[in-house]
Parts: C-alpha cells; sequence; structure tokens
C-alpha cells in the first residue's frame, strides 16, 4: 500500500474558513462515535423514572447502563408560555431542561437537581453532573405531531422532514460549566474519553425524551384514540439545536483539539485516497453514502442566501458526482479512490468536496475508526512554553504557519473591522464592528493573524540564537502568540489561516465545522451567527438496543 | 450569578496559611475549570497580558488541584499594593535591583529558563525578594517535569517539593508570607521518594469576598451592552414557530 502520508492535504488548503465551513458530519464525527461505543458494548437502557401529567409537565430519568457503570439523563419537563419562548443565551426558561447525572440518582439527587436544572445559568450543579442542558418545543410541529397523534392519526410526513426535529437545545453545557464535572474528571473512562462523548449522550436521550412526551400528551388528550409515531418517522427526527456566537471562539481558544480532530479526520482521507483498489462493498456502500447525501441536501431547506448558495452548490456537485460515479469512474482500475478525489478537486465546488471526503471515509470504518482515538487531546500537557528555542526556530516557524498572516495590512478598516469580545450582560463572547461600537479596549485575543504579524515585527531585530525564554522577558505581550506558534510545531493544523477581524470573516463558518465534528446535519443559518442545525436524525434509539437494532 | 455557598469542608485542611481567617466560615465550590477561567479573566483584568493572564488562571486550579487556596492567593498578587518586578536573569541567583519579584512573572521565567544554563540546575539557585511565593509553585512543578525530578522551593520558615503535579509541604500549614518578599532556594531532590496524595481533587474553594473581588476584576474585561450589539447577537427572526 502507498504511504498515507503521500496523499495528505496539507494545513495551508484544509484550515481556511471557506473550507471549513462546508464541512460535513463524517463516521468520526462525535455522536458517531458514541452510537458506535454504546452498540459495541452493548450499553443497555431503561428509563426507571416518569412522572408527567397530562400537560406534560413533570420529570423523567433515561438511563444507559455502560461498562464503567450507569450514566442517566434527568429531565425536567415545563408549561412555557410562548412570550417566554426564546433561544437566545439571554432567556431564563425553556421548554424542558436537563443534567446528566453520573450513577443513577435517588430521591436526593433528584430534589437537589429539581432546584437548580431548570434555573441553568442561575442554579449549580455539581462533579456528579457530567451537562447541563434545556431545550424548546419546535412549537408548530409540537403541535401538529400531538393534535395528529392525539386523533389516531400520523402526522404530515413533509412537514416532519422539512424541519427534522420536535425539540432544539438552546445550549448544552459541559466540562465543568456551573460547577459539573470537569473533562479531565471523566476523561480517564473509555467510553467518555473521546470529545463531547457526554454532551452527545446526553442530546441523544433528549431526542427520545421528545418523542416520549409528545406520545405521553397526544395519549392524554386522544385517549384510546391516540396512536404512537410510525417507526420510520420517528427514526427521521433528531434533536435540533439553536447555537449562536458562543460556540465560535472555541476552536481558535483550543488548538490543540483542534489540530487533533482535523488530523484525524484528514488522515483517514488519506488513507482512503492511498488504497491500490477498491472491494466491491467499499463501492457499494460509497455509492448508498452519495445517494444519502443527495437525499438529505434536498430534504435540508434554508432562507439564509449564504446557506442557499451553498446549497445549490452542494446539489449541483453531487448530481455531477452521481454522474461521473456512474458512468466514467472505473472503480476497479488502480488508485480508483484516489482517482475520484482528483476528479473533485477540478470538478467540484467546496461544499460538494467535503461531502465527497465524508461519502469517500462512510465505507471504510474497518480502516479508520481507529483514529477517533486519536481525537481528545491533553492540552494542560502541551500548555508550558520551550524557552529554549531560539529566536530562529520560532521565526521558522511563523513562516511556515503563518505566512497568511504576516503580509496584511492590518490597519486598513477592512481587516480589522471586527473585534472579539465578553458581553457584560452573559459573559458569552460576541463579535463587534469595530468602528461603530464601543469596547475594541477590551478585545479578545482572537486576531490571531494581527498578533502573528505583530511577533514577527518584535522579532525584528531580535539574533538567531536567542531564546524565547529572554524574548518573552522582553515582550511579555506576545506570550500568547508565542505559546500559539510553537503549538504548531507539532500541531500544524492547529490554527485557522484566515484572520478573524476581517470585515468579510463569517463566524458561522466556525460554527460548521465544529458543529460537523459533532456530527450535525441541516446547517441553517439565521444570521451570519446564529445557525440551527439537527443531530441524530435517522440514528437508532435507546430503546431499540434490546431490540437489537442496527445503526 | 453567586454560586451556592457550602460550609467550610473538604479543602480546609489542606489550603495554607493563605486559607486561614474569617472568610473559612464559607466557602464557594467552584470545578477547577471555573477557577481557571475566572482566574484567567480577573488576571487580565488587573492588568496582565492575555498570555500571562492564561498562566495566572493555569497557575490558580493547579493550586487548587495541589491542596491551595489557588483563587485566594491569585487575588493576593493581584491586589498588590505596591509595583512588583520581572527578574533580571544571572546564573544561580535573579534578582532585581528595582524591587521585590512578581511571583507569576518570575514563575514563567523560570518554567521558560528550565533548558537553559541561567535556569535552575544543579548548581544552588535562588531568587531574591519574591512576594507571595506560592503563586511559584505551578511553574515549579513545570521545571520539575522538565528535568524528570523532583524540585524542593524553600523559603524562611517553610519548604514545598513539587513533582508530577502535586505539592509536599515540609510542614503544614504552609507559611507563605503573602505581601512580605522572602528568598526562595531551589534544589532539585532527584532521590527524593515521595508518596502519591490519597485525594485526587477535583474542585476547588473560595471565600465569598473573594469570589465577589475576583468576580470584580473579571468584570473589567468585558463590555456593557448596546442596542446594536444586543440585535447583532441573535437570530434575526422569532424563536415561536
Amino acid at each position: 500500500m502507498p504511504r498515507a502520508a503521500d496523499f495528505r492535504r496539507s494545513p495551508a488548503e484544509v484550515m481556511r474558513l471557506a473550507r471549513m465551513g462546508c464541512s460535513h458530519p463524517t463516521r468520526l464525527s462525535f455522536l458517531r462515535q458514541l452510537l458506535r461505543r454504546i452498540e459495541t458494548e452493548g450499553w443497555v437502557f431503561d428509563r426507571p423514572l416518569w412522572d408527567m401529567d397530562a400537560c406534560g409537565v413533570g420529570r423523567a430519568v433515561y438511563r444507559m447502563t455502560t461498562p464503567d457503570g450507569a450514566l442517566s439523563l434527568v429531565a425536567f419537563a415545563h408549561d412555557l408560555p410562548a412570550d417566554q419562548r426564546s433561544d437566545r443565551v439571554i432567556a431564563t426558561a425553556w421548554d424542558a431542561t436537563f443534567a446528566l447525572f453520573d450513577g443513577t440518582p435517588d430521591a436526593d439527587d433528584l430534589e437537589r437537581l429539581q432546584a437548580n436544572v431548570p434555573l441553568q445559568e442561575a442554579g449549580r450543579v455539581t462533579p456528579r453532573e457530567l451537562s447541563l442542558s434545556r431545550a424548546n418545543r419546535s412549537v408548530r410541529i409540537f403541535d401538529h405531531v400531538l393534535e395528529r397523534l392525539a386523533a389516531g392519526q400520523q402526522p404530515d410526513e413533509r412537514m416532519l422532514r422539512e424541519t427534522g426535529y420536535l425539540m432544539r437545545t438552546t445550549a448544552v453545557y459541559g466540562s465543568g460549566k456551573f460547577g459539573a464535572a470537569d473533562h479531565a474528571m471523566i476523561a480517564g473512562r473509555p467510553g467518555l474519553s473521546a470529545p463531547f462523548q457526554a454532551e452527545m449522550l446526553s442530546v441523544w436521550l433528549t431526542r427520545a425524551f421528545t418523542v416520549d412526551l409528545v406520545e405521553h400528551m397526544a395519549r392524554a388528550r386522544g385517549g384510546e384514540r391516540a396512536v404512537r409515531l410510525r417507526p420510520d418517522l420517528r427514526r427521521g427526527l433528531g434533536v435540533g439545536n439553536s447555537t449562536g456566537l458562543g460556540m465560535a471562539p472555541f476552536l481558535v481558544r483550543h488548538p490543540v483539539l483542534l489540530n487533533n480532530w482535523m488530523m484525524a479526520r484528514e488522515e483517514a482521507l488519506a488513507r482512503v485516497r492511498a488504497q491500490h483498489a477498491a472491494s466491491q462493498s467499499a463501492v457499494d456502500g460509497f455509492r448508498a453514502a452519495l445517494e444519502a447525501a443527495r437525499v438529505n441536501a434536498s430534504d435540508w431547506q434554508s432562507d439564509h442566501p449564504v446557506q442557499q448558495a451553498k446549497l445549490s452548490d452542494l446539489r449541483d456537485g453531487l448530481a455531477r458526482l452521481d454522474r461521473f460515479a456512474a458512468s466514467e469512474w472505473d472503480s476497479s482500475a488502480a488508485n480508483p479512490w484516489n482517482t475520484v478525489w482528483d476528479w473533485g478537486q477540478a470538478a467540484l465546488p467546496l461544499e460538494a468536496q467535503e461531502a465527497l471526503l465524508a461519502a469517500m471515509l462512510e465505507p471504510h470504518g474497518d480502516l479508520i475508526d481507529g483514529l477517533g482515538g486519536c481525537m481528545r487531546a491533553d492540552e494542560e500537557t502541551c500548555f508550558g512554553i520551550d524557552g529554549a528555542m531560539t529566536t530562529a526556530e520560532l521565526r521558522a516557524l511563523l513562516e511556515t504557519h503563518y505566512g497568511w498572516a504576516l503580509g496584511i495590512d492590518y490597519v486598513a478598516p477592512r481587516n480589522c473591522a471586527r473585534f472579539w469580545y465578553i458581553s457584560e450582560e452573559k459573559l458569552e463572547p460576541r463579535l463587534g464592528e469595530r468602528f461603530d461600537e464601543p469596547g475594541a479596549s477590551r478585545e479578545l485575543p482572537l486576531d490571531t493573524g494581527r498578533q502573528a504579524a505583530a511577533l514577527w515585527e518584535a522579532l525584528r531585530d531580535a539574533p538567531d540564537d536567542t531564546p524565547v525564554a529572554r524574548l518573552l522577558l522582553a515582550h511579555p505581550d506576545h506570550r500568547l502568540m508565542v505559546r500559539r506558534v510553537q503549538t504548531t510545531k507539532r500541531h500544524p493544523f492547529a490554527e485557522i489561516r484566515d484572520n478573524l477581524i476581517a470585515a468579510d470573516m463569517l463566524p458561522i463558518d466556525l460554527l460548521r465545522c465544529k458543529l460537523a465534528f459533532f456530527g450535525a446535519t441541516r446547517f441553517d443559518p439565521r444570521s451570519d451567527r446564529w445557525v440551527r442545525i439537527s443531530l441524530f436524525q435517522g440514528a437508532i434509539y435507546p430503546d431499540d438496543l434490546a431490540a437489537g437494532a442496527a445503526a | 450569578m453567586m454560586p451556592a455557598i457550602e460550609p467550610t469542608g473538604g479543602l480546609s485542611a489542606a489550603c495554607g496559611a493563605s486559607d486561614a481567617g474569617a472568610q473559612s466560615a464559607a466557602q464557594v465550590r467552584l470545578s477547577l475549570s471555573e477557577i481557571n477561567a475566572l482566574c484567567f479573566k480577573a488576571a487580565r483584568g488587573s492588568g496582565l497580558s492575555w498570555g500571562e493572564a492564561e498562566e495566572a488562571g493555569w497557575a490558580s486550579a493547579w493550586l487548587s488541584r495541589a491542596g491551595f487556596a489557588g483563587p485566594r492567593i491569585l487575588l493576593q498578587r493581584l491586589q498588590h499594593a505596591s509595583r512588583l518586578e520581572y527578574p533580571q536573569i544571572a546564573a544561580g541567583r535573579w534578582r532585581s535591583p528595582e524591587g521585590p519579584l512578581c511571583p507569576l512573572r518570575s514563575g514563567m521565567a523560570l518554567a521558560d529558563h528550565a533548558g537553559l544554563a541561567d535556569g535552575p540546575g544543579d548548581a544552588a539557585f535562588c531568587m531574591e525578594a519574591v512576594c507571595h511565593p506560592l503563586l511559584v509553585l505551578p511553574f515549579a512543578a513545570r521545571v520539575a517535569r522538565h528535568r524528570v525530578q523532583p524540585l524542593r522551593i524553600g523559603w524562611t520558615g517553610a519548604g514545598v517539593t513539587v513533582w508530577a503535579d502535586q505539592a509536599f509541604p515540609d510542614a503544614e500549614p504552609v507559611r507563605d508570607h503573602a505581601e512580605k518578599p522572602v528568598d526562595l532556594g531551589l534544589e532539585f531532590a532527584p532521590g527524593l521518594r515521595l508518596r502519591a496524595p490519597d485525594l485526587f481533587r477535583t474542585t476547588g474553594s473560595v471565600g465569598p469576598d473573594d469570589w465577589a473581588a475576583l468576580s470584580a476584576l473579571s468584570m473589567r474585561v468585558t463590555v456593557p451592552p448596546s442596542e446594536l450589539s444586543r440585535a447583532g447577537a441573535g437570530a434575526t427572526r422569532g424563536d415561536n414557530d
């Protein structure tokens, strides 16, 4: 087999926002990793508590028994007036609130959680909790499904397909937030060591809760006439998620983690491309993945002009890819996967290139699934500065990994139009217009390109052999950027290679990349910094496990 | 929003001198990542560079995990009334002619010099007149990891050995002298056998007054809302759909 290294894409190609903003979920995405583990290890599901009134107000516990013990989603369902329903982080009430509990909660735990979880940010949880989250109903769909089921009918398939969920989460807090367990506490457990597994589990169990809730309310309303949701319609529902700028700086603040996500995915692609031949089952799997991508692209709706253009690119590109794969591609010739990849590079827009990547990974589980284990990061170990590094080496790293940043005129308004900051109101990251809004003096250090250029300038007169430790005594203001630059030495995919304060920077590109790694589909921007997505559409439910259903 | 206050306990015995006093009546319990985030912002809010503030947040969480009152120790440094200096580097003896040394900046320089000839090595090594010496410990631990040897830091009436992200005081409680500068002697202890701690701490405590003071400092990095900022943050349509 040729070395996969020969087929790797470079960070300069991959780490551009325009391409990251076209990311699609793959089989390495975190929710896929979770579902594989649940099935492989035979996690067992039950629902030890369901205490819900006819209006759907009450509480429930969804429990997964894993080889390392139980994990329980504690759900609180509320009666929320319409005028309080907001997906924004400034909301103070929700249709449902949740915590993922480490173990099986007893009566005291439930009382403690009842007193805190419905308050979300205004309450406190403890290291027994692994996540804290909330969800709002998609009112139109929830009411429609409720009405139909209560009347003994199935809901309108088209409506269901277009929205794709009954409820959407508006925040899922993990790792140490509001008193919850730090990621470091659970990172040693195999089931939770990959990124965001606790959060993904919480959302997967929330999906089951949303369907149980609407069926429960339909029974309460319709009595004997009420029916359950048809299994295929149920399978097609996911959980929505509504997310904004709060998530955007994450990829910048966690460079080692970003590197590990990207490198795992890129190594997977390289391994697939490096194969001499394609087995019939892999070719069949690829064609099935392309068909699934085509159906997904046709169901995927968005009113946002940027996303509409991308959807158009995606649908056209997938159609061209379909024709190529059907009539021109010789899967029995040598290096067939690299052939289709190279064709795509020349013939497809970015959206479809990245969709092709996902489809090529899909039938190659045996070859690439192990890479999922490389996607976590021990960030603390990488945190220290290498003070013995010379100025010459630091300069060389800047040239290699920040060449894109060094020639930009950061005084020109278009190149510094934005500034990132933390809002006093909600302590959440936001993006300001430098020349229209106050607050730029409190700018967050997400201006990575500008800082790299400033560091380059500061190094101009330093002798080549001066160690970084000495430089930092003279230039403490560059400490953050020196750390980032040094990180790229062993983590070449650590840095997004675009100016994050430019006038034309789109925050939704950052969101799309991160959400695709989660496994999100149906990316639907509601502005240039606010987006809805769907998780777990088409996946199994916890109660399918006992029945032995496949994902 | 103020986190819930709980009765003191757990950490209090291991917090050293800095956790004593009137505030021990009630403690706010925070996850280590909350301590890191709070102290990071507070350090930046009090004027450290972003990169130094990151280290301050990390150091506070390190101290809390090792059993010290990390947030309180950092706060005392941030509230230090007079100017604290960067060290001037000379083989074996670091000091500043301008005045007492800042423990954060000296600690960072110490860790940065771990692999260099004028950093801590086999010969005697001293940092003169350092205030709030406990803040040096996390950085000394980084040096210990680099050299793969335990490192003992001693000062008047106290000594702490750091190894494998843990702190082993000569005696408890540790006298930290806070504002009063002390000379720190650093010495590797390659043959030392250290017992692994019984407790893996996953949270830390902070007194309510200290919590309020750190929060006030951290709010200095935030920007008050404007009509434009509110308008830009959310979706352009309602959510009742």
